[in-house]
């Protein structure tokens, strides 16, 4: 795998203008609207970073990416939803393919009185090839799949009444298993995880 | 994630506080109540979150002070400083190598307290379940010098919210707000080791001597109690022959899906525990709750069918075999009324194994304590009883499951367990049983010749119902 000294700085730029322009965006209209309330769906983009790991590897193999992410839910109480989200990571690095994709279980839960600023964390099953460093330097990357785990923060802020802009952080954390790469070269008990930073569009 | 000093309190727990309630008179529950169990306040999610750190405080000093805690190499794990904190920060995630007993049986019990921090603190059921994952996560990056275990936080967290439910569920249900004395005090001194977040919190806050009402669902409605004690015979893997030993078992049924409508996460739940002190100590403790369900019929049908979803704990440890895992259910309830005060009951659920661990002849990492496998899966449960007066008197269960093996060996296994258990009533609450159980497991292995085996265990068995839930046609109270 390819390692940049690209900070995730970016990221955290794009994200933050984000938020900024939500906030700008966001009309005293709508200042006290729930962003999600009975169905709703997001749907967004943004940076994130995958970093690789397993017990043969001599070090966390890292890449810098692009993540989409949908997420289709409903509202359980005025501070718990309940939503499936799949996320797509794909590197822009070059190297080896490289693409994380997740469909997760996921619950948000907002604790503060404003019903803004939330956490986001779930469950469910990943699939994708991967490359680590410290094998043997091998460019090529190793499909796996099994099973992750979402944590995250976000704050939602509505622009209207069925219109709203998350800003979020989250880890997923993916157990791929063992891998095996051309060269007779392994990657046992292989843990993929993706940070991000991103941004999306509520409907409800 | 080593095991923090839990597990004898744990042993203690359900022998003591847990039965303590449900001798009493039952009270009639409120069937629409969607009140938590303890009594409504405003929620305080940051002190909540608050409680959970210090725990992880207590805990960690508790172990590096007190314990002087070491693993087999003689690494003082809870010696954390700045710098292990940076390198777990900026290391990635990986798996560890403690025992079963450690990652299948502590660390639910250690997530449950963080989870019982949120309902200590007036949070709902929902509200709690960040709690339990937050605990879990600032303990791995924090709490021990080892590099944060992505197995921990499955079982710890997921594993947290069953039990801790269930656990504060019971708590509330020893502890008896209109009492007073003596009567009093015991009965909060015995909620601790179910709910100790809990009862410390009603001891900082006066709660542990006000006199005053109890939360309105404070009982379930219906209380089904089983005890048994008998002998055990089991195959052991290890030494190619039979163990016997003495074993106990507790079966709790609090909440009867046929007579209360779904109200609240874990409104109805099953607890089975089974010990063998000379024959591996806690060799089952099956937990599971249902997180939502939808009532096909109406309540005075037969048959009745409803849609239910259960979130489950599985520890299995036996001479033979380990199994365990946190997983997610789906299914039927069935059940009708046979005859007058015969009731038949059945379930079928699939299943969806998030994190499981499976022990076979390769798995595992070797030079460790770690003898097993760690993955998701997937499976079948399927299970039937007849219950003569509430008496189950013939039950049979059936589990299919598959597990994709992600940390140790290359492997997918598919293990299967099968029982019958049949009780024959002496008196209304006495009786003689017999069970039969099979377990088998095929591992394919990639790239090695799998592996098949079979172990047979059986029991006989005293029982004893102190509380049963009633029959269909009969009235609850």
């Amino acid at each position: 795998m390819v390692r940049l000294t690209t900070s995730i700085a970016a990221a955290r730029r794009a994200a933050l203008a984000a938020g900024l322009l939500g906030a700008l965006l966001a009309g005293p209209a709508a200042a006290q609207e729930r962003a999600r309330k009975g169905f709703w769906l997001d749907g967004g983009t943004g940076l994130g970073r995958l970093r690789v790991r397993c017990t043969t590897c001599t070090g966390v193999g890292t890449a810098h990416g692009t993540t989409v992410t949908f997420t289709l839910g409903l509202s359980l109480s005025p501070k718990v939803v309940l939503g499936l989200e799949g996320q797509l990571w794909t590197s822009w690095e070059r190297g080896p393919r490289e693409h994380v994709r997740s469909l997760t279980v996921v619950a948000q839960w907002y604790p503060l009185h404003g019903r803004r600023f939330f956490l986001r964390g779930g469950t469910g099953i990943v699939e994708g090839p991967v490359a680590s460093s410290g094998t043997d330097g091998s460019p090529a990357s190793a499909k796996g799949t099994g099973v992750g785990l979402t944590l995250g923060v976000g704050y939602d802020i509505p622009l209207g009444s069925h219109v709203g802009l998350a800003v979020q952080a989250a880890s997923h954390v993916a157990a791929l298993g063992d891998l095996s790469l051309p060269g007779n070269v392994h990657l046992d008990d292989t843990i993929a995880y993706v940070t991000r930073l991103s941004a999306a569009l509520v409907l409800r | 994630m080593r095991a923090p000093s839990t597990l004898a309190t744990f042993a203690a727990l359900v022998l003591t506080g847990g039965l303590a309630a449900p001798l009493r008179a039952q009270e009639p529950a409120r069937a629409d109540s969607v009140a938590a169990v303890a009594p409504q306040r405003r929620p305080r999610p940051f002190f909540a979150a608050l409680e959970g750190l210090v725990i992880n405080v207590f805990v960690n000093r508790f172990d590096a002070w007190v314990r002087d805690a070491r693993d087999l190499d003689g690494v003082a794990w809870p010696r954390v400083t700045p710098r292990t904190w940076s390198r777990n920060l900026s290391l990635a995630w990986t798996w560890d190598t403690d025992a079963f007993v450690t990652n299948m049986f502590s660390h639910p019990y250690h997530g449950s307290m963080y989870f019982n921090a949120g309902r200590a603190n007036g949070l709902d059921f929902w509200e709690s379940v960040p709690l339990a994952f937050l605990g879990s996560l600032t303990w791995e990056y924090f709490g021990e010098t080892y590099q944060p275990s992505l197995n921990d936080l499955y079982n710890t967290g997921f594993g947290g919210i069953v039990l801790g439910e269930v656990y504060h569920r019971l708590g509330a249900l020893v502890r008896d707000n209109g009492r007073r004395g003596a009567g009093r005090v015991l009965r909060e001194l015995a909620a601790f080791p179910l709910d100790p977040v809990g009862s410390l919190d009603r001891l900082l806050y006066g709660g542990f001597t006000r006199v005053g009402p109890n939360a309105p669902d404070r009982h379930p409605g219906t209380l089904g109690l089983v005890v048994q004690a008998g002998g055990r015979v089991a195959v052991d893997s290890g030494a190619g022959g039979n163990t016997m030993s003495s074993s106990f078992l507790v079966d709790l049924a609090y909440g009867d899906p046929f007579r209360q409508r779904y109200t609240t996460p874990f409104d109805v739940f099953r607890v089975r525990l089974q010990v063998s002190p000379d024959g591996g100590g806690v060799n089952v403790l099956r937990v599971w709750g249902r997180l939502w369900a939808l009532d096909f019929t109406p309540k005075h049908e037969s048959p009745r069918q409803i849609l239910t979803v259960n979130q489950k704990t599985e520890y299995l440890s036996s001479p033979a075999y380990k199994f365990g895992g946190q997983s997610v259910e789906v299914g039927l309830v069935s059940g009708f009324v046979a005859a007058r005060g015969v009731d038949v009951r059945t379930e079928l659920f699939a299943e969806g194994l998030m994190m499981g661990a499976v022990d076979a002849r390769n798995t595992g990492i070797p030079g460790s304590e770690r003898t097993y496998d760690f993955g998701p899966g997937a499976g079948v449960v399927a299970s039937a009883s007849l219950l003569v007066r509430g008496t189950p008197v013939l039950s049979a269960r059936w589990h299919w499951a598959y597990l994709h093996s992600v940390s140790g060996s290359s492997a997918d296994h598919y293990t299967k367990f099968a029982s019958v258990e049949a009780v024959l009533p002496v008196t209304p609450t006495v009786g003689v049983g017999a069970y039969a159980g099979w377990y088998q497991r095929r591992s394919a292995y990639r790239g090695q010749l799998g592996e098949a085996t079979r172990f047979p265990e059986f029991r006989l068995f005293l029982t004893w119902q102190p509380n049963r839930i009633p029959a269909s046609d009969e009235s609850p109270w």
